[in-house]
Parts: structure tokens; C-alpha cells; sequence
């Protein structure tokens, strides 16, 4: 059964302007940024991305609501990642899945690699787009409560200069947060072709290194601080401390070089690893 | 139960690669019972409570409950199973009996095992934990066997339920406990430990036991419903 | 139906081989999907015809770079495809055999996202897209997620994605796979039309003989990752005629005839029961009078004697280990 008549236009030629690898990998950045927040699919896939944006969003709005009241001002802003992990971590599980594991599995990627760009550009680009999510989610917030301080200061420019220094300071944090939070979650996904999988390894990975670190913290002499270093969000927090001269929360961590030199390393491992992934991935 | 389907199943589960992956779970636990041992650690909690009973169990639990049957239901191959005679109830009780041995296998043992190796004086505690995660395996089982029947996200759902009502939730208000299935392990470990034994239970016995046995039927009935009225769609969506 | 060779080169816009590999080669541990292809395809329709597991979708992913040749080499389009992939890439539109359409996002987002992978400028990604769709014969439905078409849509798109990008050789692999027999033929004109028009390359890879013959001018034949024949159409279905025999007494008796004719130089070929003899054109009586007085030396009993033109699908018909495949050839040239 014939779906529609062909009106035979004919076929015509293009002789424009071909843009090179580079249009091509950032087009492929934006529509990867685009499908982790849900927009250009259906509607479904947009409730949890943005049910989780609006969770980060809710405490600074509180916080926004007290500064306006009584005056006070957060006195940091670099507690935000960690003290909203799980909101984090779940939006990282549910969508490194729709930004990798969907390609494979319904093996897409024949379609990408036939095109003019490299296995490393696509897997890069994906990359990228996971870690500029994860630090829209972390900044936004920020920069909202920010914008929000400036206003409302009105005769104490050492406060504002106070704030925005924070600010910056809370940037960078998020800035390390989105770089080992994405590399993790992509890693996984790129090995995963059913979403699922991929969602339960990154929140089993999630869940199994800080109980890890959890378990390891009662040892006594605080022998097993070490575990803090395997657990994503207690390694960027002692980087936080160490790095950024942050305010230590948690006592039981003694924040040192390793923290940086460890991050660095699981890093360049993910990535590495990510690579080889595409490099070897059938079609 | 179906033997047949049975063997089936614990093939399918036990299969190479995913034997691996189940394995690996426990295989932490012990490794941790070792540094513990090692390290002279005796809070009893941070190990059996937050990795045994907080972590590995409901992980493990996840992905046998949601594995046994939903793999099938999800790629299709379903169709075979139930074009079978055999009545659903039949295959829903061989699946869930299967998972709850795995399960049951995958972490109360390696429980057990972890709490003699890390605090080798205090072996009614390791028995009061493995029992509870026991009990606590086959609660899980039974409510990720019903999710992989009622849902396609049944993963999805059960890592929400874990994570953010078990996990986050129940640390802030305390009255959720009631429907926390770790919290029913706990309080069962907690009836069977020494009296001194601290384990971290806030809901009494005699509310706990009563509301898994009312989970597990409810979500039973719940699985061979659902299955009954089961119909196989052509593609995946 | 076959257009006119000379005027269809005359449009084209390169005159050199469009696809040329030496030797080329790719293996997967013990089994070997290419042997050491050497062949020259030329502009044009051509059809890539084999068996399910010749290597004809092998073949096309090599030269695409999404697999690493084992040995040899090849140019497409004049650039080598290990040094200059991603110039082969830019200038070449794929069509995959399997399925490949994510079900969630409609016919014009994917195309114009793969139009712009592909190094179209946003706007003229746009057009393009709109055009290629309209070209593909996918109207309203294109702003529909591709889950809900129908085998027949979802070929279309495959294949207006391939065009979108304006390629200079089109590799389709197995394009009406999965179609009805309607769908089929819509397909074929399409590539047909596409090819002819406006001076496109194009490769359709088939183990369906009879559609190839529809639309092709060229064959290239790839059996066992090895080459076949590389031929025009017009040369394998020369009009000379045939003459099959057959007699009584099975294999030996056929194979005692073979072996007479032989030694007085007549070539038979074997075609099942029967033998095959080509009948030449300017004595055929001569021929008819050989074969009748072989058979009555032999004191065989003649059984059938028949003229026949050649058939495409008779290259297949040498004896060969695999019998199974041979009948399965037989039975998918039938037009």
C-alpha cells in the first residue's frame, strides 16, 4: 500500500557553502545539550531533567526569599554540589543514558560515523555536552542567588565584592564537579545499549562508593579516610577544600594533594576509556 | 512452581557476564569486612547497616527482582513463556522463587560472612543482620517483580524508591520507615540480636512483620494481575 | 529497463572509476569477509549483488571507514579511504540494511541534525531537508516521531538522509529490504530516478538479482568475499542463445555426455539434471546434429533438448561445494 503520491519536484543539487569537521561537532554538541535537557523530544522525556532543575533551583529561591526578608547572605556558595547530591546523581543516571546508550540501541551510529567527523568528535562532543549540563545545573542556581545579592546590597560595596568572589569560587567548584560528574556518567552509559543498565550502574556506582567511603569512615584513627577518594562526590569535595580553601564540612576528611592528583587521574582514565569505547564500538 | 522454568531462569540469571556483575557486589562487602577486620573497626553499623543492608541489598535485589522476568518483557522473547499452558500464578511463583534464592544467596550469606570475618566475637549480630537481609531480599524481590510487570521503567521507579524514598526521605521524616523495607530488615535484625546490640531500627516488630507480609501478597497479586491481562506489543517504544 | 549508457555518462561529472580497490581485504579472525577484492566500479547505477554474507555490506562499510581493512586498499572518488576518510565521508551518502531511526524525534529533526553533522550551514540544512523529504515522498508525515511509520517510511527516510547532504556517490545497502511488493517498486524508481537524473553515482548492494537487472546498467558480483564478474548489464544477457540437454540415467549419464562432448570440443556447463552448450550463431544446425549423434554413440536416452537465453542468473549456476546456496539463487532471480 502506497503511503503518499510523489509530485515529482525532482532532485536538486547543493552547491552552497560545506562547513568542516568543526560546525559539524559543534552542531552535534548543541543537539547532544539540547536531548539531556529534553527539548526536541516528546514531551515525557523532558518531566525528569527539569523536574530536577527545578529542584536545584528551590533552595536558592528560599534563600533568596531570606536574604530579601531579614538582609543575611549566604556566606559561601560552594556547598551547593554536595549538599544536592542525590538530585545530581540522579539526573546524571537518568540522562547520560538518552545522550549515549539511545544511539546505540537503536544503532544510530552507523549514521554518525558515515559522516565527515571522527569517532573521538562524536564521543567528545557527547562529552561535552554532559559536563556543560551538569554545570548549568550547579551555576544556574548560583548565578541566580548572585544576581540576586547584588541587588539587594545597598550601601556595602565590601559585600558585594565579598559575594562575587564567592561566587567565582562557587563557579569553579562547579566547574570541577561538572567535569568528574560527567566524565563518570558518560564512561558508564558508552558501555551500556540498554538505558536502564546504564541508569542503575551510575546510581549503583553512586550508591556502592559512598557507602564504601561511608563504611571505611568508621574504622577508628580515621584509617579509612582514604575511601573518600573513590566516592565522586567526596573526592570533589575535599578537591573543594583543598583546591579552593573551602570551608571543611565533613571532619572526619583531611584534605590534601592527593585529592587533586586522584580527580585528575580518574579523569584522563574516563576519557581514555570513553575513546577506546567508540574507537572499537562495532556498527 | 515449574521446574522447567526454573532452570531456565537461573541460567538466564546466572549467565556468565551477569554472574560477574552480581558477584562483584558482594565481593566489596568482604573486602571492606577484611579492612575492618584489619583496622580493628567495630562500628558494626557503617559496615553491615550502610553497605549491607542500605546499598548492596536493595542493588542487588534491583537488579535479580527486575531481571528475572522484565528482561523477557522488555525484548519480547516473553511471548514464549506465556504462550505456554502454564498459569501465570505458576510462572510468577517460579520467578520470584528463583530471584529470592539468588538474592537471598547474593547478600545475606556474603552479610553473614562479612560480619564473622570483621567482628569475629559478636556472631549473633552477624546472624541477626543476615537474617534480616534475608527477609529484607525477598520484600525487595517481590516489589521489583511486581514493577517489572506493572512498568516498562521498572528499574527507574525502583532506583527512585530506593534512593529517594529510602534513602533521602527516611532520613528526614521519620514516620516513612513504616513503608521502608530496610527498615523492616533492621527491626528484624534487632529482635534477633543481643539486647545491648545497637542496630539502627526505628520501627517495632510488631508493625513491621505484618507489613511485609502484606507486601509481599499484595505485590504477588499484584504480578500475576498484571501478568494475566499481559499483551506483547510489537516493538519496543 | 535500461537507459541509455552513453548519454547517462555524458551527464555524469567524473569520468574516472568512481570506486577502486586493490586487493582489499578484511578478516575477522579465522573467517574472511573480503579476499582480496580487486575491482574498478564506474559511474553510474551499479548493483552489488550477492548472497546473504557475501561481503557486499563488508565491502561498503570498509570503504566507508567504519571498518579498518585487514589488507589492500581502495580509493573512493579519487581519495584513499585510510588516509582520506573523512573526504570520502563528506562526499558519500549511506544508506544502512538494518534498522537505524531512533523512534522518538520525527523525520525532519533527525535528517536536518544529520544534515548538519554531515557540514550543511543551519539554514541550508533546513531546505535541504525539506526538499530531500518532499523528494522521498514523506509529506505531513515527516514532523511525526519515526516510531509510528510504517517499513516503507522508515526506508525513505533512511534513504533522504543519505541525500540530504548533496553526496556525489550514494551507498545503499539493500534498500527495499523489508517492503512490499508495491514498496519495492516505488523504491527502485526512486534510486532509479535519483541515479539518473542528475548525474549521481550510485551503489545499490542486493542479493535480489531480479531487481538489480530492473535498475542497473552495471553488475559487480561478489561471492564469498571474492569477485565474481564485473560486467555491464548488456554483456551478460547477450541474446546468444542456448541449448540445454538433458537425458535419462542422472548424474553419470549427464557426466559421461559432458566428457564425450568435451573431447570434440563442444564446452557443456552443468545446470542441475541438464547441461547447458552455447548454441553458435551462425551454425546452430551443426550444433543440434553433435549433441543428437553424442547421445546415440552413448546409447543414452535423450530426454529434452532446449534453447534458452542466457539468464543473469546463470553466472551463479557453476558447480559449486554449496548447493544450498545456489538454489537459493535460482529461486531469487526469478523476475
Amino acid at each position: 500500500m502506497s503511503e503518499s503520491v510523489i509530485y515529482d519536484i525532482g532532485y536538486q543539487r547543493y552547491d552552497g557553502q560545506r562547513l568542516g569537521r568543526r560546525s559539524a561537532v559543534v552542531s552535534l554538541y548543541l543537539h547532544g545539550l539540547r536531548g539531556v535537557f529534553g527539548l526536541g523530544r516528546p514531551a515525557r522525556s523532558k518531566v525528569l531533567p527539569w523536574l530536577v532543575v527545578a529542584i536545584m533551583f528551590v533552595p536558592v529561591i528560599v534563600l533568596i526569599a531570606v536574604m530579601s526578608r531579614t538582609g543575611t547572605q549566604v556566606e559561601r556558595y560552594d556547598f551547593y554540589p554536595i549538599q544536592l547530591q542525590a538530585p545530581l546523581a540522579i539526573f546524571l543516571a537518568a540522562q547520560a543514558p538518552e545522550l549515549l546508550s539511545r544511539d546505540q540501541r537503536y544503532q544510530v551510529l552507523p549514521l554518525y560515523f558515515s559522516r565527515p567527523i571522527r569517532r573521538s568528535d562524536y564521543a567528545l562532543a557527547k562529552l561535552a555536552a554532559m559536563v556543560t549540563a551538569m554545570f548549568a545545573l550547579i551555576a544556574g542556581p548560583l548565578f541566580v542567588y548572585w544576581l540576586g545579592s547584588i541587588a539587594t546590597i545597598s550601601h556595602h560595596p565590601g559585600d558585594a565584592r565579598h559575594q562575587t568572589a564567592q561566587f567565582a569560587l562557587g563557579l569553579a567548584n562547579g566547574v570541577f564537579h561538572a567535569i568528574l560528574l560527567g566524565a563518570l556518567g558518560v564512561v558508564i552509559a558508552a558501555f551500556a545499549r540498554r538505558r536502564a543498565f546504564a541508569t542503575a550502574a551510575v546510581i549503583g556506582v553512586y550508591l556502592i562508593t559512598s557507602a564504601v567511603a561511608g563504611a571505611l569512615s568508621g574504622l577508628p584513627n580515621n584509617n579509612g579516610r582514604f575511601g573518600q577518594l573513590f566516592s565522586p562526590f567526596t573526592l570533589l569535595d575535599g578537591l573543594r577544600v583543598w583546591l579552593l580553601h573551602g570551608k571543611v564540612i565533613d571532619e572526619n576528611a583531611v584534605p590534601s594533594a592527593a585529592y587533586g592528583i586522584v580527580s585528575v587521574a580518574f579523569v584522563v582514565v574516563f576519557v581514555l576509556v570513553l575513546l577506546r569505547r567508540y574507537r572499537t564500538i562495532a556498527t | 512452581m515449574n521446574a522447567v522454568i526454573a532452570r531456565i531462569t537461573y541460567r538466564a540469571l546466572l549467565g556468565r557476564r551477569r554472574v560477574l556483575l552480581l558477584a562483584l557486589l558482594p565481593v566489596v562487602l568482604l573486602l571492606l569486612a577484611v579492612a575492618f577486620r584489619a583496622g580493628n573497626g567495630d562500628a558494626t553499623e557503617n559496615l553491615l547497616d550502610h553497605f549491607g543492608v542500605a546499598a548492596l541489598l536493595p542493588l542487588v535485589a534491583l537488579i535479580v527482582g527486575t531481571g528475572v522476568l522484565g528482561a523477557e518483557l522488555e525484548d519480547g522473547t516473553a511471548i514464549y513463556l506465556l504462550a505456554t499452558p502454564t498459569p501465570r500464578s505458576a510462572i510468577v511463583t517460579t520467578k520470584f522463587a528463583v530471584a529470592a534464592v539468588v538474592t537471598v544467596a547474593f547478600t545475606a550469606i556474603p552479610e553473614f560472612l562479612a560480619g564473622v570475618i570483621a567482628f569475629p566475637d559478636r556472631t549473633r549480630l552477624s546472624v541477626a543482620y543476615a537474617v534480616g537481609t534475608a527477609v529484607g531480599a525477598v520484600v525487595y524481590v517481590a516489589i521489583f517483580l511486581a514493577l517489572s510487570v506493572a512498568t516498562r521503567r521498572a528499574m527507574a521507579v525502583g532506583l527512585i524508591y530506593v534512593l529517594v524514598w529510602e534513602g533521602l526521605l527516611a532520613s528526614f521524616v521519620s514516620g516513612i520507615g513504616v513503608l521502608s523495607v530496610q527498615q523492616y530488615s533492621l527491626s528484624i535484625a534487632k529482635a534477633i540480636a543481643h539486647a545491648g546490640d545497637e542496630i539502627p531500627a526505628n520501627v517495632s516488630l510488631a508493625v513491621a512483620i505484618p507489613m511485609l507480609l502484606v507486601v509481599i501478597v499484595v505485590a504477588s497479586r499484584l504480578a500475576v494481575d498484571r501478568l494475566s491481562g499481559y499483551r506483547i506489543s510489537g516493538e519496543p517504544g | 529497463m535500461i537507459t541509455d549508457q552513453r548519454g547517462a555518462a555524458a551527464r555524469y561529472r567524473q569520468a574516472v572509476p568512481v570506486i577502486e580497490t586493490v586487493g582489499l581485504t578484511k578478516r575477522y579472525g579465522p573467517i574472511t569477509a573480503l579476499d582480496s577484492l580487486t575491482v574498478a566500479i564506474e559511474p553510474g547505477i551499479v548493483g552489488l549483488v550477492g548472497a546473504n554474507g557475501a561481503g557486499k555490506s563488508t565491502l561498503i562499510k570498509v570503504l566507508l571507514g567504519l571498518l579498518d581493512p585487514s589488507a589492500g586498499g581502495a580509493t573512493v572518488l579519487g581519495h584513499d579511504i585510510v588516509t582520506a576518510g573523512e573526504q570520502v565521508r563528506s562526499m558519500v551518502g549511506y544508506m544502512p540494511e538494518h534498522d537505524c531511526l531512533p523512534p522518538d524525534v520525527s523525520a525532519t529533526e533527525l535528517v536536518g541534525h544529520l544534515g548538519r553533522v554531515a557540514g550543511l550551514p543551519r539554514a541550508a540544512a533546513r531546505e535541504r531537508t525539506a526538499e530531500v523529504l518532499r523528494h522521498v515522498g514523506l509529506y505531513e508525515e515527516r514532523y511525526r516521531p519515526i516510531g509510528g511509520y510504517s517499513t516503507g517510511m522508515k526506508q525513505r527516510v533512511k534513504l533522504a538522509q543519505a541525500l540530504v547532504h548533496d553526496p556525489q556517490l550514494l551507498l545503499l545497502d539493500e534498500p527495499t529490504n523489508g517492503l512490499d511488493p508495491a514498496g519495492r517498486d516505488e523504491m527502485l524508481a526512486l534510486v532509479q530516478r535519483t541515479g539518473t537524473e542528475f548525474g549521481m553515482a550510485v551503489v545499490v548492494a542486493s542479493h535480489l538479482l531480479g531487481e538489480l537487472e530492473r535498475i542497473c546498467e552495471h553488475l559487480v558480483v561478489v561471492d564469498a568475499g571474492k569477485l565474481r564478474a564485473s560486467d555491464s548489464i548488456a554483456s551478460y544477457t547477450r541474446t546468444q542463445q542456448l541449448l540445454a540437454v538433458e537425458v535419462d540415467g542422472g548424474a553419470p549419464a549427464r557426466d559421461a555426455l559432458a566428457a564425450r562432448l568435451t573431447e570434440s570440443n563442444i564446452h557443456a556447463d552443468v545446470d542441475g539434471r541438464a547441461l547447458v552448450l552455447a548454441l553458435p550463431p551462425d551454425d546452430e544446425a551443426a550444433m543440434y546434429d553433435a549433441v543428437r549423434d553424442t547421445v546415440a554413440d552413448l546409447g543414452l536416452a535423450l530426454l529434452r533438448l532446449e534453447q534458452r537465453r542466457h539468464r543473469l542468473s546463470d553466472m551463479f549456476s557453476e558447480p559449486r561445494a554449496d548447493h544450498g546456496r545456489q538454489s537459493e539463487q535460482g529461486q531469487a532471480a526469478g523476475v
